[in-house]
């Protein structure tokens, strides 16, 4: 399961080690604290988190654009970051994918992408040859002369990507590259980042806000919240198991029901009851850290997959629902319901098309149904690894 | 003002897009549907208004240019000598002192050009880039060392470090220093000094909007600081060719330092002879003019410059997503060095000439001793008549001013969109009438607006003050434009089409999506223009009404008739009034406006 | 924009600024002038305002007592001499100047021989011995006062035998004490090296005194002020300046004094009227110079700016300069042809300027 990706370790691809890595802006604003993560060369990792969780600090860090305020980064087995210890960006073998593409106005592509290049010192010809067939590979080789301002997001974005990838640098940083991309090209680019990647070899540290994006490139998704790593783990993992509420709830929900636990079964998944009025039968959940000893009020985070709609008076039916809306959405419909006591439910797929406003039933599969401490909606510590 | 706007060019954005009227259904009444033709063809409306607006310039500023300009070759055409054509002035110009004269104009020019890049670019980088102490003071100094009309500062050394100045007279006996800041040397040192706030204006406009990914990028692919440095001066290359372009400018068309410390110094310049020219009896006006198609030739030559590393390309690296910069901190040495060169520039632009004007306007007019005495400032406020002719010259000051900008700005705008053929000579135009010394539209002005044949019509301009704040007007526009392009290029089309995609009007959508983006530059530019005309000299001398003298005629004939004193401290009263309107405008720029406003440009991480 | 408000018919140019002549006025104003007819000729027409441009300190109050006393407003341009120059040949095909008023008679010849100024005009003053010296054959300007160009300024306290002839600044003695003024700056030094040269016997002479008055250090400034100004300091100790400058600056410095070296050039203070006004400004012009010659309008004039322009010497009988002013009894003055020296006053400044100045 680990690693979709792995299949051939690029010889040049970087290791990195992250120790508790803290960075303290001079206002006191603490950005990232105690971060502290290893990546295998060749993995490609995904940091996800809202804005303002400390990825882009992180990254920069990693960069050597930010200068931490404590903790040891290194790469390729080299620190580059140390107590007492700063290498420049330049000296850290590593290339970056910016947000914004960042290409430089006055230069025309294939120059953007050839100045990669001349920290290999390779020849300014065979530079340009280079970059220009790299540019050909992403599809816009004939707009080699072009400057930034004549190029369309999508193509600045493939010219930023050849810059980083040129380098054959043993570190890939990309700075939500997809993020002022539309729709249609951003599905695209991601293909394109995660074939073009994988198959160079090299680490790579993505970040997003988008956990679909995140999913679908990661070996490995890291997630952040307010400057802690608070669950590092393969995606389905992620998905299945989340560290924490607030990992489950960035990770994709379909609603959250407040309830009471009633009992456990032999496999170790509890029986939940509603708070606010009655299932026909005690629910099933999987626990959450911290369930394994409590008892009581507790709150129930439903996936979207766990949700299938059945008949009101059919067999499975585990809760009453009425209809608020559906979405076509090419193989089947998309529904958003409202519980008897009012808690919505969002994203459920079905393949028959619910009418707006019918009752409904709603079955629960245990598996997509994690319970945590009622408490426990308040913030992370740190879980490391 | 009103009237005008309407037929000025719309900035492109802002013009109704195509089709976007009411449909003509037929119903509009005959007599209006010109009219109404011009409302619904936005196309004509752009193109009417730029033709009044060009035809608005020619005669603000290219005619009377070249009313003075073509007696070099034609004298006869306004009674100023024999000849209908003749080559001779023009020889003239390469002959004996006036061509030495020309040939130290330009290297001094560029040489002022370069102090004002070495010095202004480091200390906008400082002010912008790092967490220098006292770097929210910098851009107001900048702003006091451009609003000082040239020859104050001039004067103010000159009374200092002269033979008998106040450097002696306190018992400081250095020789040295009166002979190299009477020299040359002086004369490039206050001339740079000057060019600084031109180039760090220039620069600080560029940085703000160059975000910080162009360097992070640079560094991350394997540049190291000096490389990624090599690498962003191309991207600020149309900032630094465009500081060099006017600070070159600047200091050929000088006259301030040229009459003052130069010519005290034996180092005459081309503006000085010209003025000789003028000034002479009887003057020769063909002179005059030959000298003056070199000054307006010389700026060719930055110009040049500024074509060849642009090479026809405008790169608008001023997006609204530009991440904010860091602000580096400084070492221990970096940070000693830094306040040495910060502090240092202003001391020798600002307190130096400042302690030398102060002085000597509470000296007696020919004392040999060290007599405090403020019976100058009395004088100034019991009889010398100052009052009338300062509060005419603030009026003056108001009004040209805010017309100055309008028009500055809507020059900034067709600046800034470069690639058109008409951006190229309005670029050309404006560059040249900046080279040009006021007293050459001064007497431009009476060649062009006193013609018999404009008088026999019954439009008698010459002599009155609508004339002179007209005058006003041509001459501080060209600086006022150049200064404010910076600002306007960093308004991206995106934010005026976001105002007016979110339902503004066009005039709306200037409002609330322009102008609060350039606001606090356009203030800025309107008191600079608003300075330089309460304390202008040569075009007050030559038209201004008689009976209504403004506040610089007043103050120098005071001076004139060897009160100097009086003359000096008036010159203080007033430059003191123009720091009061200047700290007024910024204390109510800082109260009225919207916080919003005023982070426009500063979005650096502190 | 206020248009032409022309008055009468007989104006021959309208003018911009004449508003201030609006038509309720012009009765009384008539009613004015006729009633103090102390000039001669009455004006027929309406007034239009009278146009001045004057250099001197005590311009001011004399127009405003004029305008005072006769009703007839004046518009008063009150710069240095340059500018005003300036201005009246870059409007010469369309003046709109009616009265010039400043130092030096050679500007005023040179634009006599351009037509520029009205001739034959005389006030009707008895004038001394100064005053029929100035006086153009063809009265084309009429002299108003009399300054002395140069004479000699220098501080009692350092100086005790102040030399006493032009030739004796050329000894050892005073090397690199003596200063003077750069003709290119300062209006009335050219009279002064014209008269020098005058005396000298021709051109090449005066150019031969200068040059060894350089070589014994002469030390050139702009202007008066910048040349006391080096004299109070002990920068210099004799100082070349125009005397009511010279005089002038006992007030601030009383241990200046000034001698008068043999022969001083006389240098009038001058009124001349435009060619090209219109006749009723003409006429308000020559009502203006008759005042200013009158006994009230000397006694403005000599106390108008006492420590500067006021210190001259009347050109007309009957009035006694200030009192701080020496006698002129036992001096020898000269006048320069202002028609001959006024044409090479260009090419003497640009030789003074490259040759003495550097």
């Amino acid at each position: 399961m680990s690693s979709r990706g792995q299949q051939q370790p690029s010889t040049a691809a970087h290791p990195v080690r992250v120790q508790s890595m803290t960075k303290e802006y001079p206002n006191g604003k603490i950005a990232v604290e105690e971060v502290s993560f290893e990546l295998s060369p060749g993995t490609f990792l995904v940091l996800l988190g809202p804005s303002g969780s400390g990825k882009t600090t992180m990254l920069r860090c990693l960069a050597g654009i930010e200068r931490m305020s404590a903790g040891r980064i290194d790469i390729g087995g080299r620190a580059v970051a140390a107590p007492g210890t700063h290498l420049p960006p330049e000296q850290r073998e590593l290339a970056m994918v910016f947000q914004d593409y960042a290409l430089w106005p006055h230069l025309c592509a294939r120059d953007n992408v050839a100045f990669a290049l001349k920290r290999r010192g390779v020849r300014r010809e065979e530079a340009r040859w280079r970059a220009e067939a790299l540019l050909g590979r992403l599809g816009i080789g004939a707009l080699c002369d072009r400057f930034p301002s004549e190029l369309s997001g999508g193509e600045q974005q493939r010219v930023g990507l050849a810059r980083a990838l040129i380098g054959d640098t043993g570190l890939l940083l990309c700075d939500e590259p997809l993020s002022n991309l539309d729709a249609a090209l951003r599905e695209q680019m991601r293909i394109e980042i995660s074939s073009l990647v994988r198959e160079a070899g090299t680490t790579t540290i993505y970040i997003t806000h988008d956990q679909a994006e995140a999913f679908a490139l990661a070996d490995r998704i890291g997630v952040l919240e307010r400057g802690h790593l608070v669950q590092l783990a393969e995606p389905e993992t992620i998905y299945a198991a989340p560290a924490t509420p607030f990992v489950a709830r960035f990770t994709g929900l379909a609603g959250e029901l407040a309830v009471r636990i009633v009992g456990r079964t032999p496999t170790g998944a509890v029986e939940v009851q509603l708070s606010a009025g009655t299932s026909p039968t005690p629910l099933r959940a999987t626990p959450g850290a911290g369930l394994e000893q409590h008892a009581g009020d507790a709150l129930l985070l439903v996936r979207p997959a766990a949700v299938s709609l059945v008949a009101p008076d059919g067999t499975g039916c585990q809760l009453f629902a009425r209809v608020t809306d559906v979405a076509f959405r090419g193989v089947g419909y998309e529904h958003a319901v409202v519980l008897a006591d009012g808690t919505p439910l969002n994203g459920i797929f079905s393949p028959r098309r619910a009418r707006w406003g019918e009752n409904v039933g709603v079955a629960l599969q245990p598996s997509g149904c994690l319970a945590f401490p009622a408490g426990a909606v308040a913030s992370a510590t740190a879980v490391g690894r | 003002m009103a009237t005008l706007q309407q037929h000025l060019p719309l900035p492109a954005a802002l013009k109704p897009p195509e089709g976007g009227g009411p449909p003509n259904n037929g119903e509009t009444p005959p007599g209006r549907r010109g009219l109404a033709r011009l409302r619904q063809d936005p196309q004509l409306v752009a193109r009417g208004g730029l033709a009044a607006f060009w035809a608005l310039l020619a005669a603000l500023i290219v005619l009377p240019c070249a009313c003075f300009l073509v007696l070099a070759v034609s004298p006869r055409l306004f009674g100023q000598g024999p000849q209908w054509f003749t080559l001779s002035y023009l020889r003239q110009v390469f002959t004996g002192t006036t061509a030495v004269s020309l040939v130290d104009s330009l290297w001094v020019s560029a040489a002022a050009a370069g102090i004002g890049l070495l010095v202004g670019v480091p200390i906008a980088w400082l002010s912008n880039r790092t967490l220098l102490p006292g770097r929210r003071f910098v851009a107001g100094a900048m702003w006091l060392v451009l609003l000082l009309p040239s020859w104050l500062p001039a004067s103010g050394w000159e009374r200092l470090v002269q033979p008998d100045g106040v450097m002696y007279r306190i018992g400081l006996n250095f020789p040295f220093v009166t002979s190299t800041i009477m020299g040359p040397f002086g004369v490039v040192l206050l001339l740079g000094l000057r060019c600084v706030p031109f180039s760090y204006l220039a620069i600080t406009a560029a940085l703000r909007g160059l975000g910080q990914e162009y360097e992070d990028a640079a560094r991350t692919h394997g540049a190291s600081r000096i490389t990624s440095l090599r690498l962003l001066v191309p991207i600020l290359a149309p900032a630094i060719t465009s500081a060099i372009a006017i600070g070159f400018a600047e200091s050929v068309s000088d006259f301030g330092v040229a009459a003052t410390l130069a010519y005290r110094a034996n180092f005459p310049l081309a503006t000085y002879q010209l003025f000789a020219d003028v000034n002479g009896f009887p003057p020769s006006f063909p002179g005059a003019a030959a000298i003056g198609w070199l000054l307006v030739g010389s700026v060719a030559v930055p110009l040049a410059l500024q074509a060849r590393a642009l090479r026809g390309r405008a790169y608008r690296v001023l997006s609204g997503r530009s991440r904010a910069a860091v602000r580096r901190r400084l070492s221990r040495g970096g940070l000693i060095a830094s306040l040495t060169v910060v502090i240092g520039y202003f001391a020798v632009a600002l307190g130096v000439p400042g302690f030398g004007a102060l002085s000597s306007s509470v000296l007696s007019d020919y004392g040999a001793s060290l007599r405090p005495t403020l019976v100058n400032y009395r004088a100034v406020f019991n009889n010398s008549g100052l009052s009338g002719p300062l509060e005419r010259s603030l009026i003056y000051g108001l009004i040209a001013a805010t017309v100055t900008v309008a028009l500055g700005f809507l020059c900034a705008n067709l600046l800034s969109r470069r690639a058109s053929a008409s951006g190229t000579l309005l670029d050309f135009l404006l560059l040249a009438a900046v080279a040009l010394p006021g007293v050459v539209f001064g007497a431009g002005y009476i060649f062009a607006y006193n013609l018999p044949a404009l008088s026999h019509v019954g439009l008698d301009l010459y002599q009155t003050t609508t004339l002179l704040v007209v005058a006003y007007v041509a001459s501080s526009m060209p600086t006022n434009a150049r200064v404010l392009v910076g600002a306007v290029s960093q308004v991206d089309a995106s934010l005026r089409n976001a105002a007016r995609a979110h339902g503004a009007s066009a005039t709306r959508a200037w409002a609330r999506g322009v102008l609060p983006a350039i606001s606090r530059p356009v203030l800025m530019a309107w008191l600079l223009t608003f300075s330089g005309i309460l304390l202008e000299l040569p075009l007050s001398q030559l038209l201004y009404a008689p009976g209504s003298p403004p506040a610089s005629v007043a103050i120098e004939d005071n001076l004139g008739n060897y009160h100097f004193g009086v003359g000096t401290a008036q010159a203080v009263v007033a430059v003191a009034i123009a720091f009061t309107v200047v700290g007024l405008a910024l204390m109510l720029f800082r109260l009225v406006t919207p916080a919003g406003w005023r982070h426009v440009g500063e979005g650096v991480n502190e | 924009m206020h248009a032409h408000a022309q008055a009468s018919p007989d104006t021959r140019r309208p003018r911009g600024r004449s508003v201030l002549a609006g038509a309720a006025v012009t009765t009384a104003v008539l009613a004015g002038v006729q009633a103090t007819a102390t000039a001669q000729r009455t004006p027929k027409a309406a007034v239009v305002p009278l146009v001045v441009y004057s250099a001197q300190g005590y311009d001011k109050l004399e127009t405003q007592d004029f305008s005072k006393r006769y009703h007839i407003p004046v518009q008063l341009n009150d710069n240095s001499t340059g500018p005003l120059l300036t201005e009246i040949e870059a409007s010469k095909n369309n003046p709109k100047w009616g009265l010039l008023w400043v130092d030096g008679a050679t500007a005023f010849a040179e634009l006599d021989d351009q037509h520029l100024l009205l001739r034959g005009f005389e006030p009707n003053v008895k004038w001394d011995s100064l005053g029929k010296a100035a006086l153009p054959a063809d009265k084309s300007y009429v002299p108003t006062g009399v300054t002395l160009m140069a004479i000699m300024a220098y501080n009692k306290q350092r100086v005790a035998h102040p030399p006493t002839s032009w030739k004796a600044l050329l000894s050892p003695k005073w090397k690199g004490q003596v200063g003077m003024d750069d003709p290119s700056q300062s209006g009335p030094t050219y009279p002064f090296i014209a008269g020098m040269m005058q005396d000298l016997g021709g051109i090449a002479q005066g150019k031969a005194y200068f040059s060894k008055l350089k070589a014994n250090g002469l030390v050139v400034n702009p202007t008066n002020g910048p040349t006391l100004a080096a004299l109070a300091s002990g920068q210099i100790n004799l100082a070349l300046v125009q005397s009511s400058a010279g005089i002038g600056a006992y007030f601030s410095d009383h241990n200046i004094a000034v001698k008068y070296l043999n022969p001083v050039t006389i240098l009038p203070s001058v009124i001349g009227i435009d060619a090209k006004a219109p006749a009723q400004e003409q006429k308000e012009a020559e009502l203006f110079a008759n005042y200013v010659l009158s006994r009230a309008g000397q006694k403005v004039m000599k106390t108008g700016d006492p420590t500067g322009d006021s210190l001259y010497y009347p050109v007309i009988n009957g009035i006694a300069p200030r009192g701080i002013l020496p006698p002129l009894s036992g001096v020898k003055t000269q006048s320069i042809n202002p028609y001959t020296w006024g044409p090479r006053e260009n090419t003497i400044n640009s030789w003074f300027d490259s040759s003495i100045v550097k």
